[in-house]
């Protein structure tokens, strides 16, 4: 489970730093037209960054300054003056210049200091950091298993340097039996090369997966829990690598695209429930092999998407005795979001189907794993399609809730060890206490032919963005 | 093959990254208030409840939203003149 969207957190940085000072007068002096030359320069730079410095903030540094500048100009006339006095005046009368204008620049210098701190609250400075995310607690209860309730948390870091560059990671937390499982779920780095083109290396979210990508975040997700398909070997999650992505406006249309290289998964070959699988969270590059993929979208119009997908990469396994293979994942994704007037209103139809070949491998060759040696042809597929509608326009009771109706399926090979074949028909009605808080229920209607017994669930679920 | 592959996948990647100075251009004129004659108001609306419920504008402060359209430019393949034009909407909106 993944979250996106929330808040808060800014932190300050880029202070403008003190100016030194100094013990002789003439070392003063320059500090102080240079302090006031660089608070000349703040409100330039202020407006460069865009800095909310209110009209009143900078009439009152404006003030300041020019009090300041009225200062050093008297400092100068009686710095002359003292001069002209010394210069007339026998030696043993001539005053101490550096008790006199050491107390006036100190004075001067905590003046100047004073401004500067002033200014270093109202300077925002370049780097801006929020935290967003989900959290989330859920009850749920399946035939044949003990009912559980269960919490997650999921905190996403966002630093954006510059206007482009950005840091993005999400942490997610979630109990599972007696642990809190953590698990980094992305952490990556994008940088804008222009307004159509984004670069992106890290940990980032697979763009043909786009549930995992866009609904994921139980603040957004519908229901409670996540369709068939997408986390059961078909489709990666996640890819460790470089990306290039970004939109093309063609019209009223845009081509969105996103094409990457990572390390290639790994091929499942020692586990008896397992084999033949991809195991996508494959961080380390087995055999030098590397993924290729990425996903075309055209959003014809605002609201309707359709995408297709692909990702290739030979993959091997480094146990279980295989040889090295190719795999191949392809997916195609439609999101329509309409408003009917007619209907009073909004309808959400989401859908994905995923398949995946991995090439011709004899598992377990020696039969030392008990399963082997075995042989299949290695398809799966998976996909889900989703539609909801929330009445907005009935009344300000109705129009918090929202009805879904989601089919998925998911299948191995009837041959591969861990064979499934599974469906699964969800009802589910939403409450929304805030646009960003959602309470859920659910209903799943489960169906497997494998033999193993069906799954039927009642779930409640509450979350929210942060 | 491979090499050409690499060569045109470089070539293309070059080309389209040279179209900064389009980008510069219009960086240059960041708040714009419209992209391709659509209300900026109505380009939050459709880019935004595509996939979620928008968020109230005073979830966030100025700054806060400046960072929150980044991660969403690139999250849901925004253009930057898009994204500029929705992050300039939601800061100069009443807080």
């Amino acid at each position: 489970m993944r979250g996106w969207q929330s808040r808060r957190g800014m932190r300050h940085g880029h202070h403008v730093g003190a100016a030194p000072g100094g013990g002789r007068f003439s070392g003063k002096f320059r500090a102080a037209v240079a302090g006031l030359a660089l608070l000349t320069a703040l409100p330039v730079g202020a407006a460069d960054q865009q800095a909310p410095v209110t009209r009143a903030e900078y009439d009152a540094l404006m003030k300041q300054m020019m009090a300041l500048q009225k200062e050093v100009a008297d400092l100068k006339s009686q710095q002359a003056a003292t001069a002209k006095a010394v210069a007339a005046a026998p030696a043993s009368a001539a005053p101490s210049p550096g008790k006199v204008t050491g107390k006036t620049f100190d004075s001067l210098q905590g003046q100047i200091d004073e401004v500067k701190s002033i200014t270093d609250i109202v300077n925002p400075g370049d780097t801006k950091f929020v935290i967003a995310g989900s959290a989330s607690s859920t009850f749920s209860t399946y035939s044949n298993t003990p009912s559980n309730f269960g919490a997650t948390f999921a905190p996403i870091f966002l630093w954006q340097l510059n206007d482009k560059l950005l840091v993005e990671s999400e942490i997610e937390m979630e109990l599972e039996d007696t642990s809190t499982i953590v698990n980094l779920e992305y952490a990556d780095i994008s940088y804008e090369l222009n307004d159509y083109m984004t670069l992106d290396a890290g940990k980032f979210l697979n763009p043909m997966n786009i549930f995992v990508e866009r609904y994921e975040p139980n603040w957004i997700n519908k229901l409670p829990d996540t369709p068939l398909a997408i986390y059961d070997g078909i489709l990666p999650e996640s890819n460790v690598g470089v990306q290039l992505r970004g939109a093309v406006p063609i019209g009223p249309s845009r081509l969105k695209y996103a094409g990457y290289a990572s390390n290639a998964p790994r091929l499942i070959a020692d586990d008896s429930e397992a084999a033949g699988q991809l195991q996508f969270d494959n961080f380390t590059s087995l055999s030098d092999y590397k993924a290729y993929g990425g996903r075309l979208g055209l959003e014809v119009i605002p609201g309707v998407e359709a995408g297709y997908g692909v990702q290739y990469a030979n993959v091997t396994a480094n146990t279980g005795g295989v040889g090295s293979t190719s795999s191949f994942l392809q997916s195609v994704d439609l999101e329509v979001k309409r408003d009917s007037p007619a209907l009073k209103g909004a309808f959400t139809l989401l859908g994905q189907y995923a398949w995946s070949n991995v090439g011709d491998v004899t598992y377990d060759p020696n039969g030392d794993l008990g399963f082997g040696p075995t042989n299949f042809t290695n398809n799966r597929s998976g996909g889900y399609l989703q539609l909801s509608y929330r009445p907005k326009r009935l009344s300000d009771f109705l129009n918090r809730f929202e009805f879904i109706v989601r089919g998925d399926m998911a299948n191995a090979p009837s041959s591969a060890p861990g064979a499934f074949d599974e469906r699964r028909l969800t009802l589910g009605v939403d409450y929304w206490l805030t646009s960003f808080t959602v309470l859920k229920a659910a209903y799943e209607l489960d169906e497997r032919t494998n033999g193993e017994p069906n799954q039927n669930g009642f779930l409640l679920q509450i979350a929210t963005g942060l | 093959m491979t090499k050409k592959l690499l060569i045109l996948a470089v070539g293309a990647v070059a080309l389209m990254a040279g179209l900064d100075l389009r980008a510069g251009d219009a960086s240059t004129s960041a708040q714009s208030s419209e992209v391709a004659g659509i209300d900026p108001a109505k380009l939050w609306a459709q880019t935004c409840s595509q996939c979620h419920n928008m968020r109230p504008v005073k979830a966030y402060s100025k700054d806060e939203w400046g960072v929150i359209v980044h991660h969403m430019r690139v999250r849901a393949n925004l253009t930057g003149s898009e994204a500029r034009a929705i992050a300039a909407f939601l800061q100069s909106a009443e807080q």
